[in-house]
């Protein structure tokens, strides 16, 4: 409460609520004759902002899908809490909100593009004036418009996923959920995913999507979050995951020749292009290194904590866990 | 409710289009091949024949073709119904449906509603056969006969209803079985309770009070037979309303049970 003179004003901080909240969220499942319980997610919290593009990454078996419909709510957790937007998964209020894409999506196969489109719609509740409008959209930017006349069931792998795509776009939600939305797509088909996936960003969406193609994520993700044997093993944002490593890079000019002789008894690895050596050397011997190249006089052009990519970083914590 | 009717009209849809039109046909066929001979007889019987024992053919082919008609497609309906929600979870169909803003129950009641509209249709077909047999012979349509097709349409109802509530939690071939063998040996049940041997006594007590009421009597016949109204005409009602009762508090537990389920297995 603001007193200002004879004026009292009532300041509501108005917090908005994260796209994706999951606290200690844990899974199992009986499995079997005798009921064995397969535990699929355990402990996993996170969040995931509003406006924010995020993607799930994991081995087949890490728990991912079980996130997934934990979040839609078709899975009820043993334990944990989930809130998009602020309401439960099972909530109509939080389901008018996400649009859903299957890893492979299935639809009534009788039914011809337009139709299977209209029932989706319809089901969000959608107008049928705006629902005709989105529908003519939908299929003409998932290259599906020339597909009206055929049955799903005589539908591609690919077209199908375009439909999955159309169908969870349609009543233009707040959040996108696509659970491996490039399987069965052609690099064209996938282009385009990632075209839309850019687009819907732009306009604020969130968007919450695993994949297996690392490239992908990294190429469209604010965010990463990596699951192992139902655990979170490594999350965080994409430039500030791929930059977390203990080597450098030293970038030289000149002296290329003498570099071994120069910096004796540090271990490095060198590499040559465009006429300037990069020297790789690890974090604890940054210092001694650029002291020892300063004082012969090298030209340094470039330092910067050595990048890892996505996938080098995948690997390596598949590595650290006896994975791979 | 929206949603609702708009998956009731699309399961009606998709039985459609799973072919199962194709074996209704087939069942049709069946039932009038078998009704030949007989109405041949009647259409070619003279001023000679007696009145009564004309009616009486009438009523015997009339009663026995609507029955047959009924009596199989309940059972294509107990199929269906036992593989309408399953044929969604194995495909996951059912996940794009649930990520839109409707209800679980909503979900249900329009599989459901679905899948009695789609049957509740072919019962209409026959009925209006047997309807047009009858104007075309003057034979009166009492209310004994209509509550006997009543009872067919009820029948039919509550056996779908407990194959398709059974197949949300167990398999659907199980589920269909079940309700196949309330449907079809129902009226043994009674007679196992007297059997000698305590377990196939304590069995069939239990089958017996655990299925729905029956009225072992063709009440198609009676109403064509017999203008007058049947002394156990509230009888007969009661038997129908403990049936629709019985359909609905199943429907209803199934799907406070299902609001608690795993839907899908990732």
């Amino acid at each position: 409460m603001i007193d200002h003179g004879n004026i009292k004003y009532q300041i509501t901080l108005k917090m908005s609520n994260p796209a994706i909240s999951i606290q200690g969220l844990r899974k199992e499942y009986s499995q079997g004759l005798f009921k064995n319980k397969v535990l699929a997610v355990d402990d996993l919290s996170m969040t995931i902002p509003e406006g924010s593009v995020v993607g799930l990454i994991g081995s087949n078996g890490a728990g991912k899908t079980t996130t997934i419909y934990c979040i839609l709510g078709t899975l009820i957790p043993n334990e944990g809490t989930i809130s998009i937007f602020g309401h439960l998964p099972q909530s109509l209020e939080a389901r008018k909100r996400i649009g859903f894409q299957s890893e492979i999506f299935n639809t009534y196969d009788f039914l011809k593009p337009e139709k299977a489109l209209s029932f989706y719609g319809k089901l969000a509740g959608m107008d049928s004036h705006d629902l005709k409008d989105q529908i003519e959209k939908k299929l003409s930017r998932l290259g599906l418009a020339g597909a009206t006349n055929q049955k799903v069931k005589s539908f591609s792998k690919g077209m199908n996923q375009r439909l999955g795509i159309a169908q969870a776009l349609l009543h233009d939600p707040d959040l996108l959920i696509l659970d491996e939305p490039f399987t069965g797509l052609d690099p064209q088909g996938r282009r385009e995913i990632l075209e839309i996936i850019q687009e819907e960003k732009a306009k604020g969406k969130t968007i919450f999507f695993s994949s297996h193609i690392l490239s992908d994520i990294e190429r469209v993700c604010d965010k990463v979050v990596m699951m192992r044997k139902g655990k979170v093993v490594l999350s965080g944002d994409i430039d500030q995951v791929t930059s977390i490593t203990d080597k450098w890079c030293i970038s030289v000019k000149g002296l290329e020749k003498d570099i071994g002789r120069l910096i004796a008894g540090i271990e490095y690895e060198l590499d040559n292009y465009d006429g300037k050596t990069e020297l790789l050397v690890h974090q604890s011997d940054k210092e001694k290194t650029l002291q020892k190249l300063l004082d012969s006089g090298a030209e340094i052009v470039g330092l910067h904590p050595k990048m890892q990519s996505l996938e080098e970083i995948y690997l390596e914590i598949d590595n650290e866990q006896g994975l791979s | 409710m929206k949603s609702v009717k708009l998956l009731a009209l699309n399961t009606a849809g998709y039985l459609l289009a799973r072919k199962t039109i194709y074996v209704l046909f087939f069942i049709a066929l069946i039932v009038l091949l078998a009704s030949g001979a007989d109405l041949y007889n009647i259409f070619n019987s003279d001023a000679s024949t007696d009145p009564k024992a004309l009616l009486s053919q009438q009523a015997n082919i009339l009663s026995r073709m609507f029955s047959s008609w009924a009596a199989l497609t309940t059972l294509a309906s107990i199929i269906a119904a036992a593989a309408v929600v399953y044929a969604d979870i194995k495909s996951k169909i059912v996940l794009g449906i649930l990520a839109k803003p409707v209800s679980r129950w909503q979900y249900l009641l329009g599989k459901w509603t679905g899948v009695l509209l789609f049957f509740y249709g072919f019962l209409a077909v026959g009925l209006a056969i047997v309807m047009m047999f009858m104007l075309f012979w003057d034979i009166p349509i009492t209310s004994v006969f209509l509550t006997g097709t009543f009872y067919q349409v009820i029948n039919m109802t509550v056996h779908s209803t407990i194959a398709f509530t059974l197949s949300l939690f167990i398999a659907p071939v199980l589920a269909g079985g079940i309700g196949f063998v309330f449907f079809a040996f129902g009226g043994l049940f009674e007679q196992l309770m007297g059997a000698s041997m305590w377990w196939a006594s304590l069995l069939g007590s239990f089958l017996y009070y655990v299925q729905p009421a029956i009225i072992n009597e063709s009440l198609l016949q009676k109403g064509i037979l017999n203008s007058l109204l049947d002394p156990n005409f509230s009888l007969y009602w009661s038997v129908i309303l403990e049936n629709i009762l019985y359909a609905s508090i199943i429907f209803f537990a199934a799907v406070l049970f299902f609001q608690k389920r795993d839907i899908v297995d990732s």
